[in-house]
């Protein structure tokens, strides 16, 4: 299994009283997966991607990616481990604006130490998600459906094994939609487990998997 | 496709780039305190040397001067400012008589002129070798003897052509040797013996100085240096040469250097003063700006913490930013105060009128180093809390208060 989520809990204080964004949730996906989270604005979808990508931390429960429990990582640790088996595409625009488009998408390959024939592998990307004649362009030149692409591109960069996307169709026209979520599907296809959380339900038929959260409680959604 | 390594200085540095605007009013402000610091210590370096120097030259105590001419002999010492006034010899009989004097020796003035006869107008001090103390052992350091008659010697300052004879009246004189600097009005200064004066004298007359009449420098002086004898009090000598003389203008060498000391140390007290501000104007700025700046900045963090960087090399991209400012900002400023301080000293010392000797290539060297030190650290130093604040953030809730 590449990704076993149990009793996974985030307890905040709000208003002086106890608030679980994420309660007792139990999630596995294997490789290759396209799982879809819809649910509500505050219903703790994107605290669930964050507690999965180890970007904030639990208050119980585990989370394993390819064996190994997030949770018993060092931050340095953790920063290595996420930065090569999880690629993140966070909600709204995410990309550094002083550096190009080419420099955006090769980052995450410089921020550990690494070897490989990283500008073949980011130019590659641009022309998997179709930009890549956007190379040498700056962000503030692209449109909301371009970045999104970049954002894509970037975070396949390292290889990952789970890609984890925050609302990725969230400002994106219906034709754009299409195009995008068509390309998260070819990434599962080619064997990267896809988890991706929205309120977009025109959305949910792409995936092989869809849950439904509500009130940090995420359970199957029937389709 | 052309790529650098996307190392944590690439990144500082295209970040710099893209906004370059602030990245130039930074470098601006780093390089104006680098260029401050610099050639203001060079400077007071330099002042201090002169100081120095002058304290070591003068050798007198006293000068004895005729009334109403106490300035000018202090433009010669000072400025180098040419002048000649005279009073009869029997004064040097009188002042032997005074109790309280150690040495004492006379000293006649020339000036040389811009017309064709001289090759330039300057001060010509004539001094008698049985009895002088003040300029002979300075002669002798550089000579390694006593300089002959019929030669001149001159100071630092005089350019002379062919380096071996100097013009005076249309006659040439050999130049047994040039002077150490001094930063003082003698390094315009052509001194020569008693014996080399009187031909330069006769030259003179020949030559129609109308203002040379009756000042034979067998009858007439121009000035009386005293040393006092050990044991005696300035003041009291001073006072004694009073009863003992009339007609003539006492000047204390310790009141030059009280005054050069004095505004010396006026200009230095206001140097420290400015440039500490400045210091911490400077750090307040840069702490400002880049806390601003890391602070407008958490969403970018923010992605590079998801994308796998660790705190550390957050904050290392904060701090090669403020270290490009910094050594471009140090360097830049290092460089015009150069430009500005070594090839116009002469023109410095002279505009604010104290003796003026720059440091030795060492001293430059450790001035030099000292400041792009300071230059180099004001950065690291101004970012430290941002890059802190930033590798300690919470990478979710700094995404969120970044949008």
């Amino acid at each position: 299994m590449l990704l076993e989520v149990s009793n996974l809990s985030k307890e905040y204080i709000r208003s002086n009283r106890p608030f679980f964004a994420v309660r007792d949730v139990h999630l596995k996906m294997k490789a290759g997966d396209f799982a879809i989270i819809i649910g509500r604005s505050g219903s703790g979808k994107t605290t669930l991607l964050n507690l999965i990508g180890g970007l904030i931390s639990p208050t119980g429960g585990h989370v394993s990616i390819d064996g190994c429990d997030i949770m018993s990582l060092k931050d340095r640790e953790l920063s290595s481990f996420r930065n090569s088996y999880i690629g993140y595409i966070p909600q709204g625009h995410s990309i550094l604006s002083n550096l190009s488009v080419f420099d955006n998408v090769r980052l995450p390959h410089y921020l550990q130490k690494r070897q490989g024939d990283v500008n073949k592998r980011a130019l590659s990307l641009l022309e998997q998600v179709g930009i890549a004649h956007l190379a040498n362009a700056y962000p503030q030149h692209l449109s909301g459906g371009e970045l999104r692409r970049v954002t894509i591109a970037r975070a396949l960069m390292n290889k990952p094994k789970l890609l984890l996307a925050d609302e990725p169709t969230n400002d994106l026209d219906a034709q754009t939609t299409y195009e995008v979520m068509q390309l998260f599907s070819d990434i599962a296809n080619e064997g990267t487990a896809v988890l991706l959380v929205t309120h977009d339900l025109s959305t949910i038929h792409y995936g092989k998997h869809v849950y439904q959260m509500d009130n940090g409680k995420l359970k199957s959604h029937n389709t | 496709m052309m790529a650098y390594a996307l190392t944590s200085n690439r990144i500082s540095f295209l970040n710099l780039r893209k906004k370059s605007f602030r990245t130039f009013a930074l470098i601006l402000v780093v390089a104006i305190l680098s260029f401050a610091l610099f050639g203001g210590t060079v400077l007071s370096f330099s002042f201090r040397n002169g100081l120095r120097s002058v304290e070591a030259r003068l050798g007198a105590d006293l000068i004895v001067v005729p009334l109403g001419h106490g300035k000018q002999q202090e433009s010669i010492l000072l400025t180098g400012e040419p002048s000649y006034f005279y009073f009869n010899k029997e004064i040097v009989q009188k002042l032997q008589e005074v109790e309280g004097i150690s040495k004492l020796s006379t000293q006649f003035y020339l000036i040389s002129l811009s017309t064709g006869c001289c090759s330039l107008p300057v001060q010509i001090v004539g001094f008698d070798p049985a009895t002088d103390f003040s300029i002979q052992p300075w002669i002798q350091e550089t000579l390694g003897g006593n300089l002959e008659n019929g030669a001149v010697i001159v100071g630092s300052d005089i350019m002379i052509e062919d380096n071996k004879h100097i013009k005076f009246f249309d006659k040439e004189y050999p130049v047994a040797a040039k002077l150490d600097k001094t930063g003082t009005g003698l390094d315009q200064s052509v001194f020569a013996t008693m014996e080399t004066l009187k031909d330069l004298y006769s030259g003179a007359k020949e030559k129609g100085f109308n203002f040379l009449e009756d000042t034979d420098p067998d009858t007439f002086i121009s000035s009386v240096l005293i040393k006092v004898r050990e044991g005696y009090n300035i003041d009291q000598v001073i006072t004694n040469i009073r009863r003992k003389t009339d007609g003539v203008q006492i000047v204390r060498t310790q009141n030059l250097i009280t005054g050069i000391s004095k505004s010396l140390g006026n200009i230095i007290t206001f140097f420290n003063v400015f440039a500490l501000v400045l210091l911490g104007v400077t750090l307040v700025i840069l702490t400002v700006v880049f806390s601003a700046s890391a602070n407008e900045r958490k969403k970018e963090f923010a992605i590079m913490r998801i994308l796998g960087a660790t705190r550390k090399k957050l904050a290392a991209v904060l701090i090669w930013e403020s270290l490009y400012i910094s050594v471009s900002g140090g360097a830049i400023g290092t460089i015009l105060a150069a430009i500005f301080v070594f090839p116009f000293n002469v023109f410095i010392g002279d505009s604010i009128g104290l003796p003026y000797i720059q440091p030795s290539l060492l001293w430059i060297i450790a001035i030099l180093l000292g400041t792009l030190l300071v230059a180099f650290s004001l950065g690291p130093i101004a970012s430290a809390y941002s890059a802190v604040k930033v590798s300690r953030s919470q990478t979710y809730l700094t995404l969120r208060d970044g949008e």
